[in-house]
Parts: structure tokens; sequence; C-alpha cells
């Protein structure tokens, strides 16, 4: 077992297993390392030890009056208004988002149909073997356009 | 609505009555958990005068926000979140402040040297050495951030395990360990160099 290794078992597992036990034994540097671990951790626990403070007499009572107040209700009321608004917001600027997205991403993006890239390419194409962009001789040979030749 | 879990059919009851807004039945819930959420408050915050006015707007945020508890969790649970939220808010604002706390804990310090100091069991120069570490501890809480503070809170002085703070903060248990065991190596360091001192 590495130092790295022991310490973060240290800090994760808050055991001593035996190989922890042999790495101590030949290194100085860890042994300080969980000495100061051990007593960072009894410092923690005194902390613990320290009872917390007594509600005063009548809490739960003050407590009920003051939630019942009708400034209460009605920060209750503002807040709502302000969460709806705040919600509408985001909707709106997620659809323009998506919107403009959805304008850029067929241009510009990194992956485009097959079908896009042969459109763009094919008046260059066909412009290089002199032929019309839109030749009728491409519609003549179709088998489904001339009935005449299939019969 | 789903099946109350954990929660007696009084406790139930309370619930359902303070929904309705009632707030004698929500009085009793107050009373039933006011000192576990003291506890909690005092543990996060660390200031005992500012635990009963924090509670308070605990108790006040969860009485308002009564309708849309929905039994999915326990009461209990349902509130702790909402204190732990709260003491989180309020750690980060006392922090954007960036108040200086030292002097009340060494007061504190000084009355724990009284009360502890008839206790016969145990040497001058030990609690001496607790004293130190625990103001140590305390002064290295004060100063961690307040996401490690809240996890080592829920750890180191609530005792609670991985799964149950994982509940708590709605966190997958190897978060809950990954975010522990960075909270303890950063106050180990903090430690580190406060202890060269």
């Amino acid at each position: 077992m590495g130092c790295r290794q022991l310490r973060k078992a240290l800090l994760e597992a808050e055991i001593k297993p035996a190989a922890m036990q042999e790495h101590l034994r030949t290194c100085g540097s860890c042994a300080a390392y969980v000495k100061q671990w051990e007593e960072l951790r009894a410092g923690l626990r005194r902390v613990a030890e320290q009872p917390p403070p007594e509600p005063s007499l009548g809490f739960a009572q003050r407590v009920v009056r003051k939630a019942q107040e009708p400034s209460f209700a009605g920060a209750l009321a503002d807040l709502s208004l302000v969460r709806a608004g705040r919600r509408f917001v985001y909707a709106a600027l997620t659809a323009a988002l998506l919107l403009v997205l959805g304008m850029l991403v067929p241009a510009s993006g990194p992956v485009r149909s097959p079908s896009a890239d042969i459109e763009a390419a094919q008046p260059e194409t066909v412009a290089a073997q002199n032929y019309p962009v839109f030749s009728g001789r491409l519609v003549e040979n179709d088998v489904e356009f001339a009935p005449s030749e299939s019969h | 609505m789903a099946t109350p879990a954990r929660q007696d059919a009084t406790e139930v009851d309370w619930i359902r009555r303070t929904q309705r807004g009632d707030g004698e039945a929500y009085a009793l819930l107050v009373e039933r958990y006011q000192h576990r959420v003291f506890n909690l408050v005092y543990r996060m915050v660390g200031r005992r005068e500012e635990v009963e006015e924090i509670a308070q707007e605990i108790f006040i945020k969860a009485y308002l926000a009564a309708a849309s508890y929905h039994f999915d969790a326990s009461f209990s649970t349902w509130l702790m979140r909402i204190a732990i939220n709260h003491c989180y808010d309020h750690l980060r604002r006392r922090r954007a402040s960036r108040l200086s706390y030292f002097s009340e804990m060494s007061a504190e310090g000084e009355q724990a040297v009284v009360g502890t100091s008839e206790n016969p069991g145990a040497s001058g120069d030990q609690l001496q050495l607790d004293l130190q570490n625990r103001e140590l501890a305390r002064k290295l809480l004060e100063r961690a951030p307040p996401e490690d503070r809240v996890i080592l809170t829920l750890k180191e002085l609530e005792d609670l395990s991985v799964e149950e703070i994982a509940e708590l903060l709605r966190l997958k248990t190897s978060t809950v360990k990954v975010r522990l065991h960075r909270a303890r190596k950063r106050m180990l360091a903090d430690y580190q160099r406060w202890a060269r001192r």
C-alpha cells in the first residue's frame, strides 16, 4: 500500500486494515498524517458533544402566529408569482435558443445528410460535364415515366 | 397520493390538518420536531444566538410549503431537507459577508474550561489539549466552504450514514462519498496549516 492509497483509504473508509498498519510502521510521514486526522476527528467529536440551545417557551406558538401573518402569506404569493414569471422567461429563452439552433445546425453542423451533400455538389459536377442541371434526358430514360418502352 | 411511510396516524392527521391551514395542528408538529431542528441548525451554523431565529424561519418556510408535501418521504426527512437548504443559504450569505467569529468561540472555550475543570477524572493538560482541539475543529468548520460544512456536519457531528446523507441531500451514495472525501481532505489540510502555528 502506497502513501496516496493509504491516505485515500483513511479519509474514505475510516478503518485501519493490516496493510495500513504495515505501511505506518515504515512511513513516518503517513503516521503523522493519520495522527493529525485522528486529532481532528477527536476535536469534531468534542464539538458534537456540545448541547444545542433549547427552544424558548412558546416557540411553536410564535412560529404559527408568524406564519399566519398576512405579510407571510403575501410574501408566499409574491414568491409564487416571481417563480411563475421566472419559469415563463426560462421557457421563452429555451424556445428562442432551440429556434436559433434549429436554423444554424443544418447549414453549419459537422453532420449533414448525404443527400444534402449530393445536392450541394451536383450543380458543379453536372456543370463540369456540360450537362444541363435539370436535363430532360434523365426523366425520359426513367422506366416509370416511359410506359411506352416497357410494353 | 403515496402512502404515508414511517409515520404514525396522529402525525399524518396533523400534517393533513396543517395542509388545510390549521395552525394548532402545525404547532404540534413544531413541538415534535423543534429539538431536532435546533440541533441540526446549531451544528450547521455553530452560533447559539442565531439558532432560534433560523429555526423559526425554517418552520415558517415548512408551514408555507406544507401543501407541496406529498408523503413520498417521511415528514421528518422533508423538514430536514428544508432545514439543510436554509442553513446552506445562511452559510453562503454569511460567507459572502465575511464576518469573523473567533471572539465568541474563545468565550465558549472559557466556559468549557470552567465546566470541565469540575471533572475529577481527567488531567488538566489533557483537558486543555481537548479544549484547544475542539476550538480548532470549530474554527475549521467555520472556515470551511458551505458545501463542505453541510456534508461534514451531517457525517462528523450528526453521525449519519452515507446512505442517510444521500437521502437527505437527494444524491447518489457514490457522490456523497466523493464529496465527503474531498471535504475531509480539505479540512485536514487546513488543520495541518493551523496546527503548525
